[in-house]
């Protein structure tokens, strides 16, 4: 086992810089640069060049890309362009402000799809499967944008119960419980379409195993529906659930990124738009490779689960254990 | 002369012989297709769905001769409510027929709904079926490029495009495309590993099935379904997506309607003018619902033991 | 009304979000009685806080309230129909009789946030940076930025302690008011905070001697200012000033409902009605020198037939735009020279709206049965609001108008590159407080690259008309020059199809007091209070 953990984590340095490479590739490609930031609609193209110069995008791509990756590994995120702090400075708060609301929303989304999708499954087709499948589908299909508006008109300006903006009231507020309070709303709102696509996935896998004859042998064995569900029915559906719950998680990491619009919560998506928005190559870099790291992170934890559960696998995956 | 009648002869023996398998072939298949209807039609949410799409689809074709007013004329009072000027679903905050809009915005939003999906969910399934099946460095390869991918700033990716090609629609076919691929395949790479395991696939490869015949008649029908059901969800939200991305400049181009693009433009007028965005977004909520529908109705139709239910 | 919810959350909770709290909350303070906190909601990001290398209002909004100019513009006369300059860390100025000349009194005992004290090597300092290659600390950056004002600059230099003169190269009697813009701004920074934080760093730690002091800034989030209680004139009121910003119209709105903002820019129009109805105050400014225009390409083939551009201008209706689109906030604009600039002619309305004589004129140029042209706009969250009226109305009169919204750096490129022969207009929104900006997308030196007149336009009278009002010491002799120019523009050439001037709606609320919208697209932030 800690052999394959070590594989996949060796893994994770060349997916890490080819997504650091067609990044900074992408970033050079698009139209647009950041010299227009860094010298005004004024400067004439003398001085334009004289700044690509100073900054170093005159070299080859090739060569840029190097200088960045010595920079990194030796921890040296470089500066942003745009607004000259480090990009670890900048981008850190952010994601981690971006970590704790995926987090949150995926923990809703998880409760609420595993429990909805396992009760659906428990009764296939009827009324409640019907009504539970068909709800949590409504609130994950209303565009986050429109969703989280929604919110914000019945529980900040009607109910007047909870904050509508940002991560603090910055007039007279502060504190973990503000926090908390402000974190609300954007959970539901970012955790509304990962819940329905949990919901939807377990109750298929859930169906999909139930039909299984080792269940129906349990079945006409007299064994308890509880526990079919529990001990063998749900075991046997992890993998593919596990997969969904961390794609969903690695979703959120760079999908919350119109609940952080609509919520002016300060979170890594967003400063990564405002990046590219200003053409700002090193900080571009810092978000991408930080989001990057993480989905991978997650995608490493599901591989990792699944060997641990599913027998099968661990063997065909061609490890041994001892 | 008797050399011809004989070569005639066989000729339409054989072709005969030919067109009989062909119809006993067609027989089978229909046989399978009624089965898997058989199975599909069960299901009444299924049905429905499927009507209803049929409905949308067959109404946002015809849009042009459905349509009361030109969805981009200015018709009306802005923001007028439902039934101002003779308006069903009242007017835009441009003055513009909402229901002309929405009939109109159809065309684009369904577009940019199954479009991407579709494609995404047919590479996907290539790329997922054959690193989870032949597994080892393929896999490796394969899986670890779209981690590449998964990691992309969809942003990013839609600025190049539009940047490249042209500001539109294909823009957001294109990228979204290209974003979506590695989430439906790791999905079907996870199934297809489990697949493998299978008694009935090691019983087909001892009984000296191809590889290609293994993965066609036995993988690919058994990971089909959460794909199919994943996939179907995910209409609803690329719909979505794609309207995040319109807003962010890179999408739909102005004054062309579209579910997504109606709802973004009327969120900030929710007091003033509720109706702008509340049939959009409904739109979009009950469209999403119905592929789903159609989503679990497919995955009992394709599944072979599902229809025994 | 959080209260309730502030006793009774769980303490596991305050856990799971303690570590958020230590990354990402500001420490914000609760506000003090006497002058409040003002927290605006800015609608986009904002740039560098160095006055001479940052572009854009939004910055300026930060940047002139930490820094100050020789001159700064009145700000807190809104009944004016221009604003003029007066005095800030000059006392008074002379202009030599030729008008090249400019000596400044420079005002005693002003101290920068740092402590350093002002005085004329500063401002030498100072102008030497954008305009001394020489200099040891001269910035190529700031140079470019502020080209538009030092390349009227011959020489500067201290004459003595509180005296300092800056010799031009040629007469411009608009070269103080010229500076008053906002990308590139001739504003002192104090030479000690360069000498410890370095040119790059400088952004990071603004120091000035303005009526507010620089506390923090979270890049991307917001800016926290307080009040300077050693400035040499009148002190701020306001304790601090924070610059949120919320990027989103709804969510700005919702924002100010929810009371967590108490000042509002960039409202949805339809929705101002409505907030007025809830007891938020509206603010109106009807000349903003600015303007939202389209420019012609005249490397166009089918726009370089000047009757296309005036059956163009012809078939708009700006009074749609301007009283049912944007509900009054702003005023049809049939010129390029703006309101709030001494030589604005408001009557000035060479278009009314004019289908029929628009299509007769089309006709005439042979486009009876209809042409097709491409206008290029950016995406600046107002929906495309007036662009797609525009398109309407053209489309009514037999021109096919292809819109295409491009993401804002995408677009800008391509407008400071100036227009390919396929498009047929593209659009801005922008001007100054000195008419003779026009001059900029009209100049024919200033064709791309050398200059932002991407629609490539050129006739050498109206230049030299601009060149004659600048040079021109009498107000109203400088104001027939300069309509004369735009008239010649407008009317005989036809190279823009100016649309709308916006009045820059600002909502505050209801106990928001003496707050000045000034004819800028930028406010004084010393004037406003907070009344308990």
């Amino acid at each position: 086992m800690t052999r394959f953990i070590a594989a996949r984590l060796l893994m994770i340095i060349p997916i890490l810089f080819g997504v650091s490479f067609f990044v900074f590739m992408l970033a050079h490609i698009a139209p647009g640069d950041v010299t227009i930031t860094l010298t005004g609609p004024y400067a004439t193209e003398e001085t334009r060049e004289k700044i690509r110069e100073a900054y170093g995008l005159n070299d080859s791509l090739p060569v840029q890309y190097g200088r960045w990756l010595g920079h990194i590994l030796e921890g040296d995120f470089g500066k942003s362009i745009a607004n000259r702090r480090t990009v670890s400075d900048l981008i850190f708060p952010k994601f981690a402000n971006t970590l704790s609301l995926a987090v949150t929303s995926a923990a809703l989304a998880y409760v609420i799809g595993l429990f909805a999708g396992i009760f659906a499954a428990s009764r296939p087709y009827g009324y409640f499967d019907r009504i539970t499948i068909a709800s949590t589908l409504m609130f994950g299909s209303i565009p986050p944008f429109w969703f989280g508006l929604l919110l914000v008109l019945a529980f900040s300006l009607s109910l007047r119960w909870l904050p509508a903006t940002g991560m603090t009231n910055l007039i007279g507020g502060g504190g973990p419980v503000d926090v908390i309070l402000h974190l609300i709303l954007p959970t539901i709102a970012a955790g509304a379409a990962p819940a329905a696509i949990i919901a939807r996935t377990v109750r298929a896998t859930m169906l999909e195993v139930l039909s299984q004859n080792y269940i129906k042998v349990a079945r006409a064995k007299g064994i308890r529906r509880g526990i079919i569900l529990r001990k063998h029915a749900l075991r046997n559906a992890l993998p593919p659930i596990a997969t969904i719950c961390g794609l969903q998680l690695g979703y959120l990491m760079g999908g919350v990124l119109f609940v952080e619009v609509i919520f002016a919560w300060p979170g890594i998506g967003y400063q990564l738009w405002q990046a590219i928005q200003a053409r700002d190559i090193p900080t571009i870099q810092g978000a991408s490779l930080i989001i990057g790291v993480s989905f991978v992170a997650v995608n490493l934890a599901v591989d990792v689960f699944n060997a641990f559960t599913d027998p099968k696998i661990r063997i065909s995956e061609g490890v041994r254990s001892r | 002369m008797t050399n011809k009648d004989q070569i005639q002869e066989t000729s339409t023996q054989r072709r005969r012989s030919a067109s009989e398998l062909r119809r006993e072939n067609f027989h089978i298949m229909l046989r399978t297709l009624q089965l898997a209807w058989h199975a599909y039609a069960k299901d009444k949410a299924a049905v429905g769905a499927l009507i209803f799409i049929g409905i949308i689809m067959i109404l946002t074709i015809f849009a042009p001769y459905i349509a009361p007013h030109d969805p981009n004329e200015a018709v009306g009072t802005r923001g007028g409510l439902p039934g101002t000027d003779g308006l069903i679903l009242g007017g835009d905050m441009e003055g513009r027929d909402l229901l002309s809009r929405l009939l109109w915005g159809g065309r684009i939003a369904l577009l940019t709904g199954v479009a991407p999906t579709v494609a995404a969910t047919c590479i996907a399934v290539f790329l997922g079926v054959v690193a989870g099946y032949i597994g080892g460095w393929i896999d490796q390869i394969i899986m670890r490029v779209l981690d590449v991918f998964f990691a992309f700033p969809l942003v990013l990716l839609a600025i190049v495009i539009a940047g490249s090609l042209d500001p539109g629609v294909s823009t957001l076919i294109l990228s979204i495309t290209i974003a979506l691929v590695p989430y439906i395949a790791r999905l079907v790479r996870t199934t297809t590993v489990s697949v493998k395991q299978e008694p009935y696939i090691e019983a087909a490869r001892a009984g000296g099935a191809t590889t290609p015949t293994i993965l066609a008649r036995y993988v690919l029908p058994n990971t089909l379904a959460p794909v199919i059901v994943y996939s179907t969800t995910l209409i609803g939200l690329m719909m979505v997506v794609a309207s995040g991305l319109s807003f962010l400049g890179v999408g739909t181009q102005p004054p062309e309607a579209d579910w997504g693009t109606m709802v973004s433009d009327g969120r900030a007028v929710l007091k003033k003018a509720p109706h702008a965005s509340a049939f959009a977004g409904f739109m979009i909520v009950i469209v999403s619902l119905a592929f789903a529908f159609i989503g679990d109705g497919l995955r009992d139709a394709l599944d072979p033991r599902a229809r025994v239910r | 009304m959080l209260k309730f919810l502030n006793k009774t959350a769980g303490i596991g909770l305050a856990v799971v979000a303690g570590g958020a709290l230590a990354l990402g909350a500001l420490n914000a303070k609760p506000a003090k009685a006497e002058g409040g906190t003002l927290v605006w909601s800015i609608p986009a990001a904002q740039s560098l806080y160095d006055p001479m290398q940052a572009c854009g209002w939004l910055t300026k909004n930060t940047t002139h309230m930490i820094f100050d100019g020789l001159v700064e513009l009145e700000l807190g006369k809104p009944e004016q129909p221009w604003s003029t300059l007066r005095p800030a860390l000059a006392e008074s100025w002379t202009i030599s009789d030729d008008g090249t000349v400019y000596t400044f009194n420079l005002r005693k005992g002003v101290k920068f946030h740092d402590g350093t004290p002002f005085n004329a090597d500063v401002a030498k300092w100072n102008y030497d940076r954008f305009s001394n290659p020489d200099a040891d600390h001269y910035s190529a950056a700031g140079a470019a930025f502020l080209s538009f004002y030092s390349r009227w600059i011959e020489s500067s230099r201290a004459v003595d302690e509180h005296t300092f003169e800056v010799v031009l190269n040629q007469p411009n009697y608009e070269w103080l008011q010229i500076g008053q813009s906002s990308c590139g701004q001739p504003e002192m920074i104090s030479p000690a905070a360069w000498e410890k934080y370095g040119d790059e760093d400088l952004a990071l730690n603004p120091v000035g001697t303005g009526p507010f002091k620089f506390v923090e800034r979270d890049i991307g989030v917001m800016a926290i200012l307080e009040r300077n209680e050693d400035y040499y004139g009148e002190p701020a009121k306001l304790d601090r000033m924070i610059y949120h910003q919320i990027t989103d119209q709804a969510t700005r709105m919702s924002a100010l409902r929810a009371g967590e903002i108490n000042m509002l820019t960039e409202p949805a129009w339809d929705e101002i009605e409505n907030l007025v109805d809830e007891g938020f105050q509206l603010l109106l400014q009807p000349n903003v020198p600015s303007v939202w225009y389209a420019q012609f390409n005249m490397k166009n083939p089918v726009l370089q037939d000047v009757r296309v551009r005036r059956a163009i201008n012809m078939a708009v209706d700006r009074e749609y735009v301007a009283n049912e689109i944007y509900k009054g906030t702003a005023h049809a604009e049939h010129g390029m020279l703006s309101a709030g600039t001494f030589a604005y002619d408001p009557n000035y309305k060479p278009y009314p709206y004019d289908p029929e004589g628009a299509k007769k004129l089309l006709a005439e140029a042979g486009y009876a049965d209809g042409l097709e042209i491409t206008l290029e706009t950016f995406d600046y969250g107002w929906n495309e609001a007036w662009e797609k009226a525009v398109q309407r109305d053209l489309k009514k009169v037999g021109i096919d108008v292809k819109l295409t919204k491009l993401e804002w750096m995408t677009y800008l490129g391509k407008w400071l590159n100036g227009m390919g022969p396929e498009v047929g207009m593209n659009t801005m929104g922008w001007g100054w407080s000195v008419p003779y900006w026009t001059a900029h997308a009209t100049r024919c030196d200033h064709h791309p690259p050398n200059g932002i007149n991407g629609g490539w336009y050129c006739n050498e009278k109206v230049d030299a008309l601009y060149q004659k009002a600048i040079a021109t010491k009498d107000k109203k002799v400088a104001t027939e020059y300069y309509r004369e120019a735009n008239r010649i523009i407008m009317e005989e050439d036809v190279a823009f199809l100016p649309v709308f001037s916006y009045h820059n709606p600002i909502l505050l609320a209801p106990n928001v007091k003496g707050f000045v919208n000034g004819q800028e697209n930028w406010y004084d932030f010393a004037l406003p209070y907070i009344e308990d």
